[in-house]
């Protein structure tokens, strides 16, 4: 309680999970459960039926999936053995290692590339792309069916020499499927303060004009990269 | 694609003011009720409606080749008066409550019996036999009648004979009212100067001069004919809520015909079909008949309200090859074209149906066209397992609101509302409802219950036994929920049984317009009201599935399995109405809900269905008189109301708080997606159960483009495959969003997908939301 209102402080919290049973109105969750990959087989399994008839499947996404590659790879292996088609959305910034016992279960991999400039990624993302790259670089080899989507905000990560270098990075790679170009959009931006309380100021980014957009996905075609969306 | 005739129709009908109404019927049936009043029942009966089809306005609208409308007139204060002062006369509070009775033994509610005259009396609900209407014809029935009444079969009895000869005057009626038509079109062509408007008018004038009495020679005149019989039936003595049956099957040789001919192609059949569909929506009273507290609701004069007429596509055939033809293509493009809430087409799904076909079905209720859909794989069993025979079955169907039909073989709606949260609670109390102990009287169903529309709004009693007897199991908790689901059940239909034998007796020789055109009340001379169809049903509705689901699992875990509370502990947190009980209400609400996907909980939908299910079958066997008892699951808008009476119950639910609404989970308690949702509803057996809708909500940004299209064709298809029974969707836009977003917790469960990934709408922030809400407007 501070100054006679109900207060949740979020530096104090430790993820107990005591407040979510008595608070009688929903307001308060633990984002995330534990369950075993025995468990979220059966339950993935309990909508076998409608993933068969709709020529779906199953897609590990996140957060990063691959922090748990183990048990991704695990749940993957037991739905393929069922029939069930089975896809990974992965940023890709992980050793190796990590990811290439993940791979063969994997039917389709999403891959998400957010700027092709080492510098701006490092300023967007905190993270410099060589590593993503350098995965890409593997994947490219193996015959593995994907689909590259690309976030794209005007003016930090769609300019001409950025979109032209991601046409040249992509093409030539016969497992592609296409780009999915994504337009920025706010929508996240709520989530990032509903666990955290009122943090920060967020920038106003904006989304690529319909021009623009159309003048992207011309590019990609005209090297024969398929765009499946923007 | 819409004939622009039927365009400035619909524009017109929106908006139409709700004083607007069919005024001349009014004053025509009230001088021919003065005038016959000394003539016995049926040929007062058949003469009221003689005399109003030989005066009403004979109306044709610009441009339309499929005639019958009426005059409306916005009524002055003063003949607004007298409207209502025959309301009073008829069914005022000097009326005894048996007299009523003894007029019209079930007449729903007083806003629907209050514009009709006892003499000329019917609530439609039922299908007439299309197929004989359409390929007899007027004159047939005409002629079946006069040799009846001439073969000496009913010369000794003057009731029988009496029938039969208001049945004549009421077929001749129906052929003089169209030769009107045919007359006034004829008249208007030879004054118009323009060529195409004179022909228009000829051709009308042709048609309606050959149907008044002959069969129809193709499409056109099939669905003249219909629409005429129709009219007559809703508009002068308020016979509506037709199921229009197997349209797709019963003109399909008159459309075959047609096109081999070479006279219609399929682009002139589906404009005809457009016309008369916006028939049954042109006729309709400007309102919502549900929403009984509407003003224009209490305003209207007109013996139909809003009436939704359901027409049936597609099904199997007896022989069991499918259905679907090229004609239900048609009219469910019709039903895609125009998205009027009039008709109401029931798509029967079954195994193995045309893919294309389902594609377009499930075309039309992603843009929200009214189309919804039944399983034949459920249903058949269903019907057979209560009393119908297989030569009848294939053709079922079904009226408003989602009851099953046979058609032609039944007279109208029968019903009860069967509140399927009572029996628990009298399971729960030693079978007293909870609360002041003058509600634990001997409460059985009042004739206000039974006559009204059969809601089991309570309190009631029930088989009683001491409260603190032990209860060791869950199963001994079953036993009894069963021992007064039965009891109720019984108790009900002793009464009912009793209502429906003195009825019999009150109706001997009276005739009702539905007679006219129902398989057996003309070859025998009785109205079906004492016998004369094959079939007499009453719906069982099995109302409050989620709430009494919920409420038994939560006993089951709460004081069985979790030994966290004893039932006396319950009963007493119960009694005081969770007051006091804040912590036991918190833990019964987290406790796993129907909807979710959860063994634990949608067990008991299993439980309570067969529950429901076997005490019908327990009532059909001790049955005495002509009414059979058909279970389905339904609440229609009444879950509301039907809370009222209800204690509070160990689902968390507050004393007098609604109960679930029709075969959905709790309201804002599934919160496991929609493949959850529908894995938990398909336990329920529905190769039991006889209709009933499931209302899903979807936002349109789900179902989007050829691959949304595909995947809810898919999602729709395993539900039913599943054992699911029936769907109906909204797909939402903008408006409700916005309501969503001012009442989050009624729309806990709305599903939006935002580009590349998918979110419940009230989890997401205020902004993001209002971006969502512009955006669903592009």
């Amino acid at each position: 309680m501070y100054q006679g209102q109900r207060t949740f402080d979020f530096h104090s919290c430790t993820a107990c999970g005591l407040c979510v049973p008595v608070c009688m109105q929903d307001a308060l969750a633990i984002t995330g459960t534990d369950i075993s990959d025995s468990d979220l087989f059966d339950l993935l399994m309990r909508d076998s039926d409608y993933y068969r008839n709709s020529q779906g499947g199953v897609t590990f996404s996140g957060g990063e999936p691959l922090l748990q590659a183990g048990f991704v790879r695990t749940v993957a292996h037991r739905l393929r053995g069922e029939g069930i088609a089975v896809a990974l959305d992965t940023a890709f910034n992980l050793e190796w290692d990590v990811i290439a016992p993940v791979l063969p279960e994997m039917d389709l991999v999403l891959l998400d590339i957010k700027s092709m400039d080492r510098k701006n990624h490092f300023d967007c993302t905190g993270v410099y792309p060589d590593l993503i790259w350098e995965n890409v670089g593997r994947l490219r080899t193996m015959d593995k069916q994907v689909l590259v989507r690309m976030p794209l905000i005007a003016g930090i990560n769609d300019s001409d020499r950025e979109i032209a270098d991601a046409i040249a990075f992509l093409s030539g790679w016969e497992s592609l499927l296409g780009v999915e170009l994504l337009a920025y959009h706010g929508l996240g931006l709520e989530k990032s303060t509903s666990y955290q309380g009122a943090i920060g100021q967020q920038e106003a980014f904006l989304a690529p004009d319909k021009d623009a957009m159309e003048k992207i996905a011309q590019g990609f075609r005209a090297r024969s990269i398929p765009v499946i969306g923007y | 694609m819409i004939p622009r005739h039927v365009q400035k129709s619909i524009g017109k009908w929106f908006d139409k003011s709700d004083e607007a109404t069919f005024y001349e019927r009014i004053l025509l049936q009230e001088e021919a009720v003065e005038k016959y009043a000394d003539e016995p029942y049926a040929i007062r009966f058949a003469h009221i409606l003689e005399h109003i089809l030989a005066n009403m306005t004979v109306v044709v609208n610009e441009g339309e080749r499929i005639v019958g409308s009426v005059l409306e007139i916005i009524p002055t204060a003063e003949q607004r008066e007298y409207a209502e002062s025959l309301s009073l006369k008829w069914w005022g509070p000097q009326v005894p409550e048996e007299e009523r009775q003894r007029q019209v033994n079930f007449y729903f509610s007083p806003g629907w019996v209050k514009r009709r005259n006892p003499v000329f009396f019917s609530l439609g609900h039922l299908a007439y036999d299309w197929e004989t209407i359409v390929t007899k014809g007027l004159g047939w029935y005409a002629n079946q009648v006069s040799e009846l009444l001439a073969s000496g079969e009913f010369d000794d009895d003057p009731e029988k004979m009496q029938f039969l000869q208001g049945a004549r005057i009421a077929y001749e009626a129906h052929s003089a009212f169209i030769v009107r038509y045919a007359q006034h079109a004829a008249d208007a062509a030879r004054i118009t100067g323009n060529l195409q408007e004179r022909n228009r008018l000829e051709t009308i004038s042709e048609v309606c001069s050959h149907i008044a009495t002959g069969s129809a020679r193709g499409l056109r005149d099939a669905l003249q004919m219909i629409w005429m019989v129709v009219l007559v039936s809703q508009k002068t003595a308020g016979c509506g809520v037709f199921n229009f049956s197997r349209m797709d099957q019963y003109l399909l040789p008159l459309f075959a015909k047609d096109i081999e001919a070479g006279t219609l192609t399929e682009q002139e059949a589906l404009e005809l079909i457009v016309e008369f569909y916006n028939k049954n929506n042109e006729i309709m009273f400007p309102t919502d008949h549900m929403s009984q507290e509407n003003d224009s609701v209490i305003k209207n004069l007109e013996v139909s309200y809003d009436d939704p007429n359901y027409l049936v596509v597609a099904g199997k055939l007896a022989n069991g090859t499918s259905g679907v033809n090229r004609l239900s293509f048609l009219l469910i493009q019709a039903a895609k074209l125009l998205r009027l809430k009039n008709p109401f087409i029931v798509v029967r799904w079954h195994d193995g149906i045309d893919s294309d076909f389902w594609q377009e079905v499930v075309d039309a209720m992603r843009m929200n066209a009214t189309v919804v859909i039944y399983n034949d794989e459920t249903m058949i069993p269903a019907l057979k397992e209560f009393g119908i025979e297989e030569q009848d079955v294939y053709s079922y169907g079904f009226y408003g609101c989602n009851d099953p039909n046979i058609p032609a073989q039944e007279g109208g709606l029968r019903q009860l509302w069967m509140n399927l949260v009572w029996p628990y609670e009298l399971a729960l109390n030693g079978g007293r409802p909870f609360g002041d102990p003058s509600r634990s009287a001997d409460l059985n169903f009042s004739l206000r219950d039974r006559i009204q529309i059969g809601l089991m709004s309570g309190p009631y009693a029930g088989m009683k036994f001491d409260p603190e007897e032990p209860c060791p199991t869950m199963e001994t908790f079953i036993a009894r929920y069963r021992q007064q689901m039965s009891f109720l059940l019984d108790q009900y239909r002793q009464v009912m049984e009793q209502d429906y034998a003195k009825e019999s007796q009150w109706n001997k020789g009276r005739i009702r317009i539905e007679d006219l055109f129902l398989k057996g009340t003309i070859e025998s001379a009785t109205t079906w009201l004492v016998g004369g169809t094959k079939y007499h049903k009453v719906t069982l509705q099995g109302s409050g599935l989620a709430t009494a689901v919920d409420s038994l699992a939560a006993i089951d875990i709460a004081v069985f399995k979790e030994k966290r509370y004893t039932l006396a502990e319950l009963r007493q947190a119960i009694e005081a109405n969770f007051v006091g009980y804040d912590g036991m209400r918190a833990y019964l609400l987290k406790l796993p809900k129907f909807g979710n996907d959860l063994d634990s909980v949608d067990e008991y939908a299993e439980i309570v269905v067969d529950a429901f299910c076997d005490a019908v079958v327990d009532m059909n066997r001790k049955r005495e008189g002509l009414y059979t008892y058909m279970p389905a699951i339904s609440t229609d808008r009444d879950f509301t109301t039907m809370g009222e009476a209800l204690a509070a119950s160990t689902d968390g639910r507050l004393a007098g708080a609604p109960i679930s609404e029709n075969q959905s989970p709790y309201i804002g308690s599934d919160k496991s997606g929609m493949t959850a949702l529908l894995n938990s509803v398909t336990r329920v057996p529905f190769n039991r159960i006889t209709g009933g809708p499931l209302n899903l909500r979807l936002h349109p940004s789900t179902v989007e483009g050829p691959e949304g299209l595909a995947k809810l064709a898919s999602l729709l298809e395993v539900y039913l495959r599943k054992g699911g029974m029936q769907a109906q969707m909204n797909v939402v836009g903008k408006a409700e969003l916005i309501e969503a977003q001012k009442n989050p917790e009624k729309y806990k469960n709305l599903c939006v997908r935002v580009v590349g990934y998918a979110a419940y709408f009230v989890q997401m922030g205020k902004k993001a939301q209002d971006e969502l809400i512009q955006r669903t407007e592009l």
